[in-house]
């Protein structure tokens, strides 16, 4: 990233850093470049936004651009065809569009000792305007921590903004996604061994609330990596595996993050389960841009069926 | 229900250089959010966008130049961070080669 980085875009500002940083080079080498390269840019175009004066993508000569107007007018039409599914929400980052459809009964309901999960069925949908991601659509999985998207090969699409056959894949996508079987038996299977199987984490790493790092033991600290590696597997990157696997250990499946409670926790209180580390994956997905939330929400879905054992504890 | 959160701004100024009058490289469009039920609201702000959305042939280097204040040489434009990096990997891949080892941190891909 050398551009950015010697403007200083990818630095956290300090005394030391601060002599690293030179936006003036930056722009001289980013505009020789453009001036050495600009046959590159033959056939390409510049999508802009005239209103905020932004350029928010370059465009090939192959590209097919399917405007997002377009893209949730078809979503649209798809949900509505179904009187059962509703808008539950949707995100917009610069030129990339994520929708999220729900069918309003749920697929099930798992009982837990704090009460009920219940578990929807659905779609999620994404389309980028610009060059950086293919149009795709799979089914999600609702639960009450957020939703888990279906793997695309096998209950969805994903289609590239390419070709002259690109609006007959877009609608073989769309139709691809409405017909999709939600493994309903192995998700239901799944979310109940949530509240069951523990994480397999050792007493002194099960609960680090009010006590150092020092506190957690060495067999503790190998199943905390194992399950970074695990989560790694499924196609967390290991940053945020890192980052989920502590939040499962200090938060578990609570929604909020406080302090310690002043009480000391009962040892079955303390223990963590698989739930405790879903939870806290799908609330770290929705602080991310399009792309690593959906590995972070294909991910929570493998959990929910059950498919990656090495999650489970030894 | 999980909270998909409201509606927020967009276009946020990114990184302001340290050094000179240099403004910035690109911007940083904050995300916009649509709860349930503001669906038509997504449709409308959609019909926004595209309304104030062209495209335009990249005709000469001023086009993707900068000058001191961060806009292109010709138009007077900001790059947004995503236009700025479709635009220099596309330009010379090494320059954004550090976004995309990050991208290929994770083992499954």
């Amino acid at each position: 990233m050398l551009v950015p980085s010697l403007a200083g875009a990818s630095v956290r500002g300090n005394d030391s850093t601060e002599m690293m940083i030179d936006g003036y080079e930056a722009r001289r080498i980013w505009n020789r470049i453009a001036e050495l390269r600009i046959a590159v840019f033959r056939h390409c175009v510049l999508l802009r936004n005239d209103t905020l004066r932004q350029i928010e993508g370059v465009c090939g000569a192959n590209y097919r651009v399917l405007s997002n107007t377009r893209f949730h007018q078809a979503a649209r039409e798809l949900a509505a065809g179904e009187p059962v599914v509703e808008f539950v929400g949707a995100a917009l980052l610069g030129r990339q569009l994520m929708l999220w459809y729900r069918r309003r009964q749920p697929l099930f309901s798992v009982e837990h000792p704090g009460g009920w999960w219940p578990v929807h069925g659905g779609y999620y949908f994404m389309n980028s305007e610009s060059l950086n991601a293919s149009v795709r659509g799979t089914v999600a999985v609702y639960t009450p921590a957020g939703p888990c998207l279906g793997p695309y090969e096998q209950l969805g699409a994903k289609v590239a903004h390419l070709g002259k056959n690109f609006d007959r894949h877009l609608r073989g996508m769309l139709d691809r996604v409405r017909d999709a079987q939600l493994p309903v038996e192995a998700l239901r299977q799944g979310a109940a061994a949530l509240f069951i199987e523990s994480l397999g984490l050792a007493p002194g790493a099960d609960d680090r609330r009010g006590a150092g790092d020092g506190a957690r033991n060495r067999a503790g600290k190998a199943r905390e990596s194992a399950l970074i590696n695990a989560l790694g597997q499924l196609g967390v990157p290991l940053r945020l595996a890192r980052e989920v696997v502590d939040l499962a250990i200090r938060v578990g499946r609570q929604t909020t993050v406080g302090p310690a409670p002043p009480i000391q926790l009962r040892s079955e209180e303390r223990r963590r389960y698989m739930v405790d580390l879903l939870v806290p994956l799908l609330r770290t997905a929705r602080k991310l841009d399009g792309a690593r939330r959906e590995r972070l929400e294909r991910a929570a879905y493998d959990i929910l069926v059950g498919g990656f054992p090495a999650l489970r504890a030894p | 229900m999980t909270s998909y959160g409201s509606l927020e701004t967009r276009g946020r100024i990114g990184d302001i250089g340290r050094r000179g009058s240099f403004a910035s490289l690109y911007v940083r469009p904050e995300i916009e959010r649509f709860a349930p039920g503001q669906e038509e609201k997504l449709a409308q702000f959609l019909e926004t966008v595209a309304a104030a959305t062209t495209t335009a042939r990249i005709e000469g280097p001023g086009d993707l130049q900068l000058g001191e204040n961060g806009q292109t040489l010709h138009g007077g434009y900001r790059y947004t961070k995503s236009g700025f990096f479709q635009a220099a990997r596309k330009m010379a891949p090494g320059l954004v080669a550090g976004a995309v080892s990050r991208r290929c941190e994770c083992p499954r891909q």
